[in-house]
């Protein structure tokens, strides 16, 4: 078959790779009709991720029709039509049975390495390297599911699969950082970064209930996306001191809660490895971090910060006295997205939220790489790709 | 084995000579549903002791197990280690087995990559411009992961 491989930064290589066939009974391969390319996969496409391997197969928000299911899958039938969330869980351990999805203790196969990293692992992840589980991804024609009986959500035929592919990922995943936001009825929120999971943390705060929403970016089209799509009130950060602007538009108490939808990434294996890397987090913090450390500062007093962008390794500044004076609430993590699939699907289909308005371009899965190269550069526009390996 | 006693081979050996180690051991203490007791018998090449305990967790919380494993070092070897032995250190080897025993408890299999697809597959070429060996690789970057 064909599939994005990662063979070194900045070096994304449509391959031909064996098909995946089933390994554990809960197994199942789908056969991949839209995949995407996501702003975390950005982050293994600039070289910031260890533990990935050249020929890894990227990619980790798909969906696809069943072709083959384990002997233990009994819930699926081959030509089922599904979305596969990014995150793996077995849906019986201590945390699938708290609705804790992203810290499933029995999907990642390398738990030891982020054992040492982090005290504990999360949950298995599709196509995010080694640490994560090494699974091969989706950005493919096909590709194995395991604990596919827990994870694939059917689609109704009158769904195309545009509307669906983002339940992958990236809807839940700004749904959370909203939901984690305990918005409340004349709340106004503030999101940093204005990508596709801050678009969704947008207008997902909408539908929670907050009365004002704040998008904060320095592209333009993205602060343009967030405005027409979602009614969003938009701050360019070049333009003006945020801390200034967002408490004089909040009557000088600053936002309700704040989403930090920018994040940044460092990661290591071995105790030497994360040194290194925790002095890349430090260099990434001075230049990065800027986004998280002014959502504490401008958060009102008693306000939530939400943190749906992917952090990795250390933060350097950190300002905890604001935070502690304030008596922030901070709220992040991996999306626990079995706990979303079915309710934002049902939304979907009630006509709530048509989540195709982020795409801004459809290319072949022959074209990965001037997808990543276009994404990367933020060049033509680009705020969201999407693949399909049935193009030429 | 007809006396109740068990046969164990433990392969993966390095470092020492042997390609395996080899010894009989008798169950000497079991309690239903709380432990298992364990000791190498005759000429063990390792000499070892053991037991799993099982334990009712806190409600929610499934069942603690635990692992006491004694072992001493082959007869005739030197400064050998268990840890040569086994190609591991033995505390985290039993950490993992543990992880696998959960999840297969838990779960019905063991999570694995083992024999999935990747581009370092035998017969994988490229198909669209890029290389395999990235630009910048240092030599001792290995292909084959």
């Amino acid at each position: 078959m064909k599939a994005a491989c990662w063979n070194g930064k900045h070096n994304v290589q449509v391959m031909s790779v064996p098909d995946p066939s089933i390994i554990n009974p809960r197994d199942a391969i789908v056969k991949i009709t839209t995949t995407a390319i996501c702003g975390s996969d950005l982050h293994l496409y600039d070289g910031y991720i260890p533990t990935m391997e050249k020929g890894d197969i990227l990619g980790h928000e798909f969906m696809g029709e069943v072709v083959e299911l384990g002997s233990a899958v009994k819930n699926l039938k081959k030509g089922d039509r599904v979305v596969v969330p990014f995150t793996i869980a077995c849906g019986n351990c201590f945390f699938c049975k708290r609705d804790l999805w992203s810290a499933c203790d029995n999907s990642n196969p390398n738990a030891a390495t982020a054992e040492a990293l982090y005290g504990f692992s999360g949950s298995g992840l599709f196509g995010y390297s080694h640490m994560m589980g090494g699974y091969a991804g989706g950005q493919a024609e096909y590709v194995r599911v395991p604990f596919a009986d827990v994870g694939p959500l059917p689609i109704p035929d009158e769904l195309d699969d545009e509307q669906v592919l983002f339940l992958s990922d990236i809807f839940p995943t700004g749904y959370m950082a909203a939901e984690n936001c305990n918005i409340q009825p004349g709340d106004t929120i503030a999101v940093w970064g204005c990508g596709p999971v801050g678009q969704f943390a947008i207008k997902s705060a909408f539908l929670l209930g907050a009365e004002r929403v704040i998008a904060i970016d320095d592209v333009a089209g993205r602060l343009q996306m967030a405005a027409e799509e979602s009614n969003a009130e938009t701050l360019n950060f070049k333009d003006q001191d945020i801390y200034d602007k967002l408490t004089e538009m909040t009557g000088g108490i600053g936002p309700d809660a704040c989403i930090d939808a920018v994040g940044l990434e460092a990661h290591g294996t071995t105790l030497d490895a994360i040194y290194d890397r925790a002095k890349t987090a430090l260099y990434m913090a001075t230049d990065r971090s800027h986004a998280l450390r002014q959502a504490i500062r401008v958060c009102r007093k008693g306000g939530t910060v939400s943190v749906p962008g992917v952090y990795g390794g250390f933060l350097d500044k950190f300002p905890f006295g604001a935070a502690f004076s304030k008596g922030l609430t901070f709220k992040m993590g991996q999306t626990n997205m079995h706990k979303y699939m079915r309710p934002l699907l049902k939304l979907i289909q009630d006509g709530k939220i048509d989540p195709s308005f982020v795409i801004t371009h459809r290319l072949a899965l022959n074209d990965a790489a001037t997808g990543y190269s276009t994404f990367s550069s933020d060049k033509d526009g680009c705020i969201k790709v999407i693949m399909k390996p049935n193009l030429n | 084995m007809p006396d109740g006693r068990t046969h164990w081979v433990a392969k993966g050996i390095g470092g020492i000579g042997a390609s395996k180690v080899e010894w009989d051991a008798e169950i000497y203490n079991e309690i239903e549903n709380e432990m298992i007791a364990w000791r190498s018998v005759d000429d063990a090449d390792v000499v070892n002791a053991g037991s799993v305990r099982f334990h009712a967790a806190p409600t929610g919380h499934g069942t603690y197990v635990r692992v006491v494993l004694n072992y001493n070092p082959p007869a005739g070897t030197v400064g050998a280690s268990l840890a040569q032995l086994l190609g591991t250190e033995p505390g985290q080897l039993i950490k993992e087995e543990l992880r696998r025993f959960k999840q297969l408890m838990e779960t019905g299999e063991i999570a694995t990559i083992d024999g999935q697809s990747s581009g370092r597959a035998e017969g994988a070429v490229g198909i669209t411009p890029g290389s395999f060996k990235s630009e910048g690789a240092s030599p001792d970057e290995s292909q084959e992961g």
